[in-house]
């Protein structure tokens, strides 16, 4: 039971629309199982972090990819890349160090923490107004 | 003219694992500052959806993701959905709306196979934008989705591809279009054994400005609802009591006259290659025809309806190999027709880099396999040109020599006192050689790793080097299976 969790530290700041549909800080890009591939831009791209939790199922993070959808344009329009977020701030101080080191010199971080541990991270964001949200 | 920013996905040697990955990355506002355009080269399958959203485009800056050279579907191959032939994004998620959604202008997609299996409400490719899928195949067994839509924008374009709507009864289209768009040469179908399908083609608020050619529509209730497209020709459906621009023609296996005459048309073992005789070859019109196929054939004049351009007979061809799966600098001898008794102006080409000939006779050809640089296992694909006819692409998969293991670079880190790294392409052939064991304490998940020496080939000085950097090792260990990293001083 292993997760490789792929996520955005900072990403290129956008305005209006292009912002909402693009990530955030602590949005997720990738999930994946423990024998997983990185490629070499993964490893070193300074504006993302990869961490390992060894206690965790992908399954049980793949929430972090669903985006927020507006279900009242035909066949559905995006409104926002990730519903959900991992909230950093709330992980130890070690991690949060980690999490800055722009180097990534520990390009993939492994996290122990138990299982419902790190689901308590996840944070369902605040639906964008306006539409109806269907996830 | 645009920077083009080459960058390889998934299959080993590569710069980003996923597609999602090389979206986050080329997600990018600098788009229209930099005048660049950023390709993604795709290798294998992958599982997870892909959105491309977010880069500020315009016509010369924009993103394209394509197959890899090699990863496409080929003639030789059943066109259907298949994950082991090459290039592929699937999906069983229900949470979202498409396996491959686009969403900002400009884009493109390429050579790519791209599926939605069961039955769920999400579709394999959505564009909202007038943006271009060429040489793709979708397919989808969704019971109210299409299997390829642009639902918001205008000007969607569907070129060369195959559309396999596979919900039997659904109530969806297999291609529905917001307003207007192209459809040119592509293979629009639903198993024969299947319920039909409501539609072939649906466009939502039809304004006259739709090109329709070359298409071919078959096992599906009826043909949709297309309006009055500003250009409609030379298209064929078995539907019944088909629009102007549309003929009849009989959805089945038989090659001859009035027939589709595809390979295989059963839900199970559909394979939507055109037979010879069929009723689609040379039927279409070459005006505003794609340049090539599904398979990358470039189409006669006139093309064919439909996405497939069968081989002349006259044609070179690629029969067989000394080896499929040579190593570098391995001298290859292949089995060929229609080479003709001299090389002269004709070509043998590996990914489109001229190789280096040793001998050349009508039917066999001796090369050497000099791609040192290529990751081991990777497909490339062997092309023969004759007279400026390209034979079908032979696969070659390059593999170590015996007695060495080969190791990946999947990382360089030099900071933190360490010498800068930059020197080191990911790309570069490593020689490994295990020497022993040991326990990595400083970074594996557990477990004991070898420990490797290895040297790096370098192209420029054209011999084995030695690397004195840090550097982060990625190899899966045959023996056991299993993955294995391991960072230190080589």
């Amino acid at each position: 039971m292993v997760a490789e969790v792929a996520f955005i530290r900072r990403h290129r700041q956008k305005e209006g629309e292009a912002q909402e549909r693009s990530y955030a800080p602590g949005d997720v890009i990738l999930v994946k199982g423990g024998a997983w591939k990185w490629g070499s831009l993964d490893l070193t791209n300074p504006n993302w972090r990869i961490v390992r939790f060894t206690r965790c199922d992908p399954d049980d993070l793949g929430v972090l990819l669903r985006p927020e959808v507006f279900s009242d344009v035909v066949g559905g329009a995006l409104a926002r890349r990730r519903a959900y977020r991992f909230d950093v701030e709330r992980m130890p101080a070690a991690f949060r160090q980690w999490w800055e080191d722009d180097s990534r010199f520990t390009p993939i971080l492994e996290v122990t923490m138990a299982r419902a541990a790190v689901l308590a991270m996840l944070v369902h964001k605040t639906p964008r107004q306006g539409r109806q949200r269907v996830l | 003219m645009p920077t083009i920013v080459d960058h390889d996905i998934g299959g080993g040697l590569n710069h980003y694992s996923d597609p999602a990955l090389w979206e986050a990355a080329t997600d990018d506002t600098s788009l229209t500052a930099t005048d660049e355009v950023r390709v993604g080269h795709l290798y294998g399958h992958h599982t997870t959806v892909v959105t491309m959203d977010g880069a500020a485009t315009d016509a010369t800056r924009y993103r394209v993701l394509r197959a890899a050279a090699g990863q496409g579907i080929k003639a030789s191959d059943p066109w259907r959905f298949d994950s082991s032939l090459g290039a592929a994004i699937s999906s069983t998620a229900g949470y979202t709306v498409a396996a491959l959604w686009i969403n900002e202008d400009h884009s493109r997609v390429e050579g790519l196979q791209v599926q939605v299996s069961g039955t769920n409400t999400n579709q394999p490719y959505r564009t909202d934008n007038g943006n271009l899928a060429y040489r793709c195949l979708f397919s989808g067994g969704s019971t109210t989705r299409s299997v390829a839509a642009s639902a918001t924008a205008a000007g969607a374009k569907i070129h060369s591809c195959v559309i396999i709507h596979r919900g039997a009864g659904a109530s969806s289209a297999a291609v529905t279009l917001y307003i207007g768009g192209e459809l040119r040469n592509n293979i629009i179908v639903a198993p024969a054994d299947l319920a039909d399908p409501a539609d072939g083609i649906f466009i939502q608020y039809p304004d006259g400005t739709a090109v329709i050619t070359n298409n071919v529509v078959c096992g599906f209730a009826s043909l949709g609802s297309i309006g009055t497209p500003a250009t409609c020709s030379n298209n064929l459906t078995d539907a019944g009591s088909p629009p102007s621009g549309f003929s009849a023609v009989a959805y089945n296996t038989t090659a001859s006259a009035g027939n589709t005459g595809f390979e295989n048309v059963s839900d199970g073992t559909h394979d939507f290659r055109t037979k010879a005789g069929s009723a689609l070859v040379g039927a279409g019109t070459a005006t505003g025809a794609p340049a090539l196929d599904l398979a990358g054939t470039a189409y006669a004049s006139p093309p064919p309806v439909g996405a497939h351009e069968i081989a002349s007979s006259s044609d070179p061809t690629i029969v067989s190999a000394s080896t499929t799966t040579p190593s570098p600098d391995q001298r290859v001898t292949i089995t060929v027709t229609n080479a003709g008794a001299t090389q002269g102006g004709s070509t043998l080409t590996l990914d489109g880099d001229a190789l280096q000939i040793i001998s050349w006779s009508a039917t066999s050809i001796t090369f050497v396999f000099d791609r040192a640089d290529h990751p081991n296992g990777v497909p490339l694909d062997l092309v023969l040109t004759v007279g400026g006819i390209d034979s079908d692409p032979f696969e070659l998969t390059p593999a170590p020599p015996a007695g060495w293991t080969y190791v990946t670079v999947a990382s360089i880190a030099g900071t933190g006192g360490l010498p800068a790294s930059s020197p080191i392409e990911v790309d570069d052939q490593i020689e490994a050689e295990v020497v022993t064991l040991y326990d990595d304490t400083t970074y594996s998940a557990g477990g004991s790793v070898p420990h490797f020496r290895f040297r790096v080939w370098d192209h420029d000085g054209g011999g084995w080097g030695d690397i004195g950097q840090r550097i982060l090792l990625t190899t899966t260990l045959g023996q056991f299976n299993q993955q294995m990293r391991a960072v230190g001083w080589f």
